[in-house]
């Protein structure tokens, strides 16, 4: 990885505008994976756990 | 049924603290990244050793969710308090004031990091006393991994009786026993506590060569706010132990500075400014420290005048659970999750302080044009990170407790340990409790009646048992990485949580080994 490819990368994990989604995301995802357990619409919640678990690893990538 | 109680299980329920253990004291890791590789290794053990299925796992995050907007609530809350007095200067001015009341470091440390985090404990929760006084140590010149550091283990004895006794009030409910049979143990288990808290204090600050000179004071000091919370906790009064302890202890400080020999020390190395220079030049102590007199004032009026918490908790938030099992029989009921009391929640209190306070120091002119632009950066600023790695932790401890992997661990140490040293380890089973969930309320909903349980059994003395549950979990809460994440907000150690750990980790089994070893000698005693 270049120098410059490795900066960028490294203002992306402190980017604050990033962890902003991050966390509205990870907040907002679980109550729609509550709605979709109410009306029992099994994709969407699979959909929605997946996209939670994605959210988490890349969390700790950021770190 | 649940999962056989064998070493392995053991182990494997275990693996989750471990590996946020490992991260953040082993490679310094953040509380996002600790929390989130201890949420992941969480699910794998839940999903594939414990036998929870998809829905199970989908209620629990949703649970986790719910009370980490409770904990954000607080959090969001006390940092805008705090930038709000920060701006208008109280932060600088106590630094400064301090020194003048008193040059010797010890005192000045086990004013703020031990006398007046408990006197806040008493009506704030969650992490608030320590992102209060943390930032004041810092202004009088400790460091910020040692400000946290003070602070917490300040806060390690004061739990329990703390945030108006919701801990205890729940030991109560879940054990069915009443104040007059928990209280007197749970008194003497924290006062023992409060005397290696309050030197662990002194020493963080100052070294082992301040051992001899906080000795006394400690002691002192230490006794006075056992016996008031003893007297305030067996009289009925068990909402304000902690806060009756702290303004005793405040009280006989403050004498204290009186005698000479704690007036004289060497000077700080706090540099003070000249009035040139000096921000806060013509402003008044007494009404910049306005903030933290209305957030006494809101907490106690919305606390105890009736009609006002009554009409305050009129909006609650809240989702209805169904009842979910793992595969190896673990049954979580349904019930309500957390429950959010939008107008009369800690958080809230904390805002209408803020918010008052705001309009004063813009009518003396404390505030000055653009401050709150800068309040608002700095807050955001502090609270994302500490928000984010909160998330996980709490994610982290509901997944472990709806498969059954905390209560496994609880009763792995309970079962395999007989009766003449299940003393030694209830206060354990109370502060891991507390420890993974970063709550002594969590620690005794979870374990309370587990301990009851054993206790009867094992024909030990129930009340004993529970408090050395409740004073483990008081100790162990403190040390939690979700709390270590709020104190650490507020003096700029985002995502250096790991420091703070590695600092307060091992001086925090002292008063754990105090609580156990006093229960020992109360049990053999009779």
């Amino acid at each position: 990885m270049s120098a410059k490819e490795n900066l960028s990368l490294q203002n992306l994990k402190k980017s604050p505008g990033l962890r902003v989604v991050l966390l509205i995301t990870q907040i907002l995802l679980p109550l729609g994976l509550y709605a979709a357990l109410r009306w029992s619409n099994t994709a969407a919640a699979a959909l929605i756990a997946v996209l939670i678990v994605t959210g988490m690893i890349f969390l700790v990538w950021l770190g | 049924m649940t999962m056989s109680s064998n070493i392995i299980n053991w182990i494997l329920a275990l693996s989750p603290v471990l590996v946020v253990l490992v991260m953040m004291l082993g490679f310094r890791a953040g509380g996002t990244r600790a929390g989130g590789m201890g949420w992941l290794s969480a699910v794998i053990v839940a999903v594939v050793f414990f036998g929870a299925g998809f829905e199970l796992m989908a209620v629990a995050h949703i649970k986790a969710i719910l009370l980490s907007l409770d904990v954000f609530y607080i959090i969001w809350m006390a940092l805008l308090l705090f930038h709000v007095a920060d701006e208008a200067g109280a932060i600088r001015m106590i630094g400064r004031a301090l020194p003048r009341l008193t040059e010797d470091r010890v005192m000045q440390s086990l004013l703020i990091g031990w006398l007046m985090v408990t006197f806040i404990q008493g009506t704030g929760g969650f992490g608030v006393p320590v992102a209060v006084c943390a930032p004041i140590l810092m202004a009088i010149g400790f460091t910020p991994i040692q400000a946290v550091a003070m602070a917490s283990l300040g806060d390690t004895w004061a739990v329990t009786f703390g945030s108006l006794g919701t801990s205890f009030k729940i030991l109560m409910a879940v054990t069915g026993l009443p104040a007059e049979v928990l209280a007197p143990y749970s008194a003497i288990l924290l006062g023992i506590a409060s005397f290696p808290s309050g030197m662990l204090v002194a020493l963080i600050g100052n070294g082992w060569k301040s051992f001899k000179r906080a000795l006394l004071p400690v002691l002192l000091l230490s006794v006075v706010m056992s016996v008031v919370q003893y007297v305030l906790v067996t009289n009925g009064l068990w909402a304000l132990g902690s806060t009756g302890a702290g303004l005793a202890g405040l009280a006989v400080g403050l004498l204290l500075l009186r005698l000479p020999i704690y007036r004289n020390q060497k000077q700080t190395n706090v540099a003070l400014e000249t009035e040139e220079t000096d921000p806060d030049a013509g402003k008044s102590l007494w009404l910049v420290l306005i903030c933290y007199a209305l957030l006494i004032l809101l907490a106690f009026g919305t606390n105890l005048i009736k009609p006002v918490d009554l009409l305050l908790s009129h909006i609650k938030i809240s989702l209805n659970f169904p009842e979910v099992s793992t595969r190896f029989g673990w049954t979580t009921p349904a019930r309500p999750g957390q429950a959010i009391n939008l107008f009369g929640h800690p958080g809230a209190i904390l805002f209408y302080t803020s918010f008052i306070s705001i309009i004063i120091y813009r009518c003396v002119g404390y505030l000055k044009p653009g401050s709150m632009k800068r309040i608002l950066n700095n807050v955001a600023k502090s609270g994302i990170n500490s928000s984010l790695g909160i998330l996980t932790m709490v994610g982290l401890a509901s997944i472990m407790l709806h498969s059954g992997m905390t209560y496994l661990l609880a009763e792995g140490l309970s079962t395999s340990i007989g009766r003449d040293f299940y003393p030694l380890v209830a206060p354990v089973i109370g502060a891991l409790g507390a420890f993974i969930t970063g709550s002594n309320t969590n620690s005794n909903v979870l374990f309370g009646a587990l301990q009851q349980g054993s206790a009867e059994l094992l024909k030990l003395s129930v009340p004993l048992i529970l408090a050395a549950q409740t004073a483990g979990g008081s100790v162990g809460s403190v040390l939690a990485p979700a709390k270590v994440i709020v104190g650490c907000s507020t003096v700029g150690l985002s995502g250096k949580e790991g420091d703070v750990m590695r600092k307060i980790i091992g001086y925090g089994l002292i008063p754990i080994a105090a609580v156990a070893l006093a229960t020992w000698i109360l049990h053999l005693i009779g």
